[in-house]
């Protein structure tokens, strides 16, 4: 195929397989733009999330605990990275593999950690960057130069230096590279404690908030992005209390100075106080809107990542609200200019209620152990079978709450 | 300290949930109340997205309803929390056919036309179409029915923009499209901007229409019909009558 159509194509993870890492004995998934992962707690869906993230690490050149954090992978000893299944020695694999796919690229790795004596940093055993049938990068213990690389070093982030934006296989590793699983908590959201992994636009636990949101607030004016602003108007439906929202400096606003650890807040107008006592900043306001906040600020951001997870998506909001987030993330997601790709966990039935899965961009998987313990993942199929309970009044939630679809704890 | 109205609303949308909640503030004054939108548990999977929800939103409520309740509305388990459920639908349905909703209706009384003025002409056979769709032939106990002709954007209409040709020539109920009125409007508060309806300029507004209420029930016959049914209500509430 000529250069040129390559770099038209779209770059999204179509596919990733993992081995032998946590939970995860052998899993392969498909993936759309969005996807939204249920299940029972410890059914396995954040190690799921943690698997894309030690690959993007890879991607960067380097598994080690920093690279890890950076993408809120929880760092783990090999014991706990690797699948510890009883098997016979036979079936025993040294390696935990991971691999993703884009329609014209791929990029598979697996990675070695001595269970005993283990080092600071994984490292690579093999390495495969491949765009359509060519070999970009290979990496394999019985090469001959296998004994010269720095095994703690990726090939592939040092070969794929040269690649054009828009290669294929350079888009597929930059998603990889970029990608990080967010995963937002009320004291950093209120300002309160610093965010341990702060970045532009906002931090994995949501820090720098106020700063995202007021860049935010301001893109919508630009010339080259007219839509934002009807965008963001979709925001203030779910945060009906508020008259607006912004960020101010934390002089500007009534706030406590024991609370006031950060130079910007977030900022709302009440709609029912009186005019000139109707501020009140993200340490006092409901954390519900912070968290609303927080997930426009991942989805709209120019900044923002193109591919992501967002764990636990639906927490502090009342189903109502999930439910309509749920449907504005996909919305979002599916009109992006640059293609946002998101995994997504969450535990709130409402949220099924608001994905538009008749498009086929949209995707649910239940996440469920098998009696081994294996974690299993399987998509929903909307197929006649279940449109037809939704035709007998069903909703989703309800086929969920059911065990009728799995992806619930038997208790 | 006494508990606020509770009050349940089925309506076609979010906008005509703040035109109605703006009426009742103009109806009840200071008197505070709850006003709590209730929806059909749906998902989106199983929608057909060109149908969405408005007036269909509305049947498919009032058929669960119905069916909640084994065929007596009053005895649904809302009114443990609710005093009281408003059901709204707008006049414009006449013209609508049950399939344009995605719904499969053994009685064909949708659509049908009758002349304009008057509003009731339309209206008083609309409200025994939604009776029928709560099971019912004549007003049950603590259900009070808005129908605003031909929608809430013509109450809109009247509260926002009192010198608009349509308002002060009379007859703005049996104007077909309100909505396009308030789409031409100069652009600061402007309520529906490129034919779209936006929530939070609805809102801002709101107290303008609770401020026009008593105005607007000499230029709108069914806003007129609302609030008298609503006030009665309150009455007979008051006098322990319901």
């Amino acid at each position: 195929m000529p250069q040129a159509l390559w770099y038209s194509l779209s770059a999204m993870i179509t596919k990733f397989i993992v081995e032998s890492f946590k939970s995860l004995e052998k899993a392969e998934i498909e993936l759309g733009a969005v996807n939204v992962f249920v299940g029972a707690n410890g059914s396995g869906k954040s190690n799921l999330l943690e698997a894309v993230g030690v690959l993007g690490a890879a991607a960067f050149g380097r598994v080690d605990d920093e690279s890890l954090l950076r993408r809120g992978v929880r760092p783990g000893v090999p014991t706990l990275y690797k699948s510890s299944f009883p098997r016979k020695k036979a079936e025993r694999v040294p390696h935990i593999l991971f691999c993703a796919e884009s329609p014209k690229a791929s990029y598979q790795v697996s990675l070695l950690n001595p269970l005993t004596d283990p080092s600071p940093a994984w490292k690579f055993k093999t390495e495969r960057l491949r765009r359509g049938d060519e070999s970009l990068a290979d990496r394999s213990p019985f090469r001959k130069t296998a004994q010269f690389l720095d095994a703690e070093q990726g090939l592939t982030a040092l070969q794929s230096f040269a690649l054009p934006r828009g290669d294929p296989a350079r888009d597929l590793l930059d998603d990889l590279r970029n990608y990080s699983i967010y995963c937002a908590n009320t004291p950093t959201l209120r300002g309160l404690v610093a965010d341990p992994q702060v970045r532009e636009p906002i931090g994995l636990s949501g820090g720098r908030l106020p700063q995202a949101l007021s860049e935010l607030l301001r893109a919508r004016y630009r010339e080259d992005n007219k839509e934002l602003g009807e965008k963001i108007e979709e925001i203030d439906p779910l945060i009906d209390w508020a008259e607006d929202f912004g960020s101010a400096s934390s002089a500007m606003v009534p706030l406590s100075p024991a609370a006031a650890s950060s130079p910007r807040v977030v900022r709302f107008r009440d709609r029912y106080m009186a005019k000139n006592r109707n501020v009140l900043t993200g340490y006092d306001a409901s954390e519900g809107a912070l968290y609303i906040l927080f997930a426009a600020v991942c989805m709209l951001h120019p900044k923002s990542s193109k591919a992501f997870a967002i764990d636990n998506v639906d927490q502090a909001l009342n189903p109502r609200l999930a439910m309509r987030l749920a449907t504005l993330i996909c919305k979002w997601a599916l009109e992006s200019k640059s293609e946002k790709q998101v995994l997504i966990t969450c535990h709130n039935p409402a949220v099924l209620d608001g994905l538009p899965l008749k498009d086929d961009r949209v995707r649910l998987f239940v996440v469920d152990r098998d009696v081994r313990g294996h974690t299993v993942i399987k998509r929903i199929q909307i197929d006649d079978a279940l449109l037809s309970k939704g035709a007998k009044g069903w909703t989703l939630s309800r086929l969920w709450m059911n065990g009728l679809i799995g992806g619930v704890p038997d208790v | 300290m006494s508990d606020p109205v509770r009050i349940a609303l089925v309506a076609e949308g979010p906008t005509d949930k703040i035109v109605i909640e703006a009426a009742i503030r103009g109806i009840l004054g200071d008197t505070p109340f709850i006003i709590q939108q209730l929806q059909p548990e749906q998902s989106q999977v199983f929608l057909d997205p060109a149908i969405g929800t408005g007036w269909g939103g509305v049947y498919r409520w009032c058929r669960k309803a119905v069916e909640r309740a084994s065929g007596l509305i009053e005895q649904d388990i809302l009114f443990a929390t609710y005093r009281m459920l408003i059901l709204h639908l707008d006049a414009e349905v006449a013209a609508e056919s049950y399939g344009n909703a995605g719904i499969i209706d053994s009685e064909n009384d949708l659509p049908f036309a009758e002349p304009c003025p008057p509003a009731s002409a339309t209206t008083d056979q609309l409200r025994l179409i939604l009776l029928r769709w709560i099971g019912r032939a004549t007003l049950p106990a603590r259900t009070v029915l808005c129908t605003p002709s031909k929608n809430t954007e013509a109450w809109v209409l009247c509260a926002l923009y009192p010198k608009d040709g349509i308002v002060t020539a009379g007859g703005v109920e049996c104007f077909g499209s309100p909505e396009n009125r308030l789409n031409a409007k100069p652009q600061d508060g402007k309520v529906i901007r490129s034919g779209k309806k936006h929530s939070e300029a609805y809102k801002k507004r709101a107290h303008e229409i609770s401020g026009a209420w008593n105005r607007l029930r000499n230029l709108c016959s069914e806003a007129e019909r609302f609030s008298r049914d609503f006030e009665s209500f309150i009455q007979a509430e008051n006098a322990g009558q319901v």
